[in-house]
């Protein structure tokens, strides 16, 4: 069975949300199962969380060579109809009862139903493909990463390896299933024959920290407005003896905040790793172990095992000087075969060569640490989503308002010329609805005119600047 | 105003809701700006409004503007 180790098949592998049991044994069968719903190898869109039902059907499609793409339940129907459109998955797992078009039902698990396409859709997948992600902080375009077998072994087993996962840890989900992260935590305890607890709750529901205590987690993961929340919670009141490992990713988490969380979870004995990563190379591209978080600071640390990280000038040429900085390069066995954008970029081979250019901008220092500058691209992280300003201003474009997007972190900061049909909180809402992040993190300003350059082009600097 | 004001107002500030719907109905996710990131707002909001500084299991277990009532008995913060 695929990450399933033979020696670990009387453990427990997941722990759902009333408290059940199930060994890795119990989850093969279930796998055996649902995979015979499955009649050829085509794509299957997973609408999911962290439950029993969404990790059994994600397996059953990597056992029987089906290629998942995995999407949140929180996604915008119109987004969903739209890559079904693109995309058209022969199977579709979800909770909704929603029909689509030409779809009927399958098969019924729990509250998930399998919709299966009546039509004899026809698609030609590359033999490596395995597996689909959005790239992190989707702005509903059908641009996806396209994995393999072997990337997310070899992420899982570096993971496993650096973390020091073993049969006895125990992780509880805290952040959503269809995200890299979150799916990488669910990977590296798999491969490592340890146990899941499965749970929905975000860390200000009292449920959350309930069942930590309940089943005796030892580890947990979190993005850094997860570490907010637990700073605001305060460090020092949780009570969570069983913890003993807490990874961070999925942005920059500011280093008085890092430091304090640092300190009160060394207090308890609880070892911090701080970790840097892409969907484009599976999940995981470097860490920084506990030791150095302090005497290395703001670093993202050295490649996961089996990886390797460099920097590279605007020319492609090596830069070999430390503390100069270049766009930060990674090659390993997790680097994604490259993006698709349509049905046929299905059959495409490996683009990357297993090698990543990150668009980050980065330099090493004297003992070969690297640190993040900033991003050639324009994106900002918002609450872990990574966030494309380009794309939300395409969005808005195609609303048919003139605008320009910027933004620093947690804040997307829009501005829209003076228009009769403009209403800010209208436009509030409906981006927020359908780049799935909280209108908190959203401001829009509407202005006469937008400040633009001699060639025409939006003036980002005198904007920042009139702000 | 009074604390009943105030504890509404931190809810349709954060939130943009009328003032209509605050009732026991409104509750944890019941509206897409009420998830992780709104309920940390709510309670900054209501720890700037009413000057304290809540406990984790306060924070945690305020699930709905009715329980939240009852929460904020524990500074004190009677909402009539």
């Amino acid at each position: 069975m695929f990450f399933f180790d033979h020696q670990y098949l009387e453990n427990i592998a997941l722990i759902d949300r009333h408290g059940s049991f199930l060994s890795y044994s119990d989850l093969t069968l279930k796998i055996k199962n649902f995979s015979s719903a499955f009649d050829r190898r085509h794509l299957v869109f997973i609408v999911g969380e962290n439950d029993v039902s969404s990790i059994v059907c994600y397996l059953s499609c990597l056992e029987s060579n089906m290629v998942p793409l995995l999407l949140s339940p929180k996604i915008n129907l119109d987004q969903l109809k739209n890559l079904i459109e693109v995309y058209k998955p022969r199977y579709i797992f979800q909770k909704l009862e929603d029909l689509y078009e030409n779809y009927s039902l399958a098969l019924r698990d729990k509250a998930y139903s399998l919709l299966v396409n009546n039509n004899n859709l026809q698609v030609q997948l590359n033999s490596k493909l395995a597996l689909l992600l959005t790239t992190s902080g989707s702005t509903g375009s059908p641009k996806l990463v396209r994995l393999t077998k072997k990337n997310l072994i070899s992420n899982a087993r570096s993971i496993s390896n650096y973390l020091k996962i073993s049969p006895d840890n125990r992780v509880i989900t805290s952040l959503p299933f269809n995200y890299s992260y979150g799916l990488s935590v669910i990977n590296s305890h798999l491969i490592s024959g340890s146990s899941i607890v499965l749970s929905n709750a975000s860390m200000i529901e009292g449920e959350f920290w309930k069942k930590i205590n309940e089943h005796s987690v030892t580890g947990l993961s979190g993005v850094p407005y997860n570490y907010e929340m637990i700073l605001k919670l305060g460090i020092n009141r949780l009570k969570i003896p069983s913890i003993n490992t807490m990874t961070q990713a999925g942005g920059r988490l500011d280093f008085e905040k890092m430091k304090t969380i640092y300190d009160g979870l060394k207090s308890k004995k609880i070892d911090f790793y701080s970790m840097y990563g892409q969907t484009e190379a599976t999940a995981r591209i470097s860490y920084l172990a506990p030791n150095d978080i302090i005497r290395k600071r703001g670093s993202i640390g050295k490649a996961i095992p089996n990886g390797r990280l460099w920097i590279e000038d605007k020319n492609g040429k090596i830069i070999d000087q430390s503390n100069t900085t270049g766009e930060l390069m990674y090659s390993g066995e997790n680097v994604s075969m490259g993006y698709a954008n349509s049905l046929d970029d299905l059959n495409l081979g490996d683009i990357n060569k297993g090698s990543l250019r990150t668009g980050d901008l980065a330099h090493f220092d004297n003992e070969g640490y690297f640190y993040i500058k900033g991003s050639i691209n324009r994106f900002i992280k918002v609450f872990g989503n990574r966030i494309s300003l380009d794309s939300v201003e395409e969005i808005i474009s195609s609303m048919g308002f003139e605008c320009a997007v910027t933004g620093e972190e947690n804040m997307l900061l829009i501005f829209v010329e003076d228009h009769p049909s403009l209403s800010t909180d209208s436009l509030r809402t409906e981006i927020s609805s359908l780049i799935g992040i909280n209108q908190k993190a959203i401001e829009i300003s509407s202005i006469s005119l937008l400040p633009r350059l001699i060639n025409g082009k939006i003036d980002y600097k005198a904007l920042s600047e009139g702000k | 105003m009074t604390n009943r004001e105030k504890y509404n107002k931190a809810f349709i500030d954060c939130f943009s809701v009328s003032e209509e719907v605050l009732n026991e109905e409104f509750v944890y996710q019941c509206i897409p700006a009420w998830d992780s990131v709104g309920h940390m707002g709510m309670i900054a909001a209501l720890e700037d409004t009413f000057d304290i500084m809540m406990e984790m299991d306060d924070i945690v277990d305020f699930a709905s503007y009715t329980v939240g009532i009852e929460k904020l008995k524990n500074y004190n913060i009677e909402i009539e």
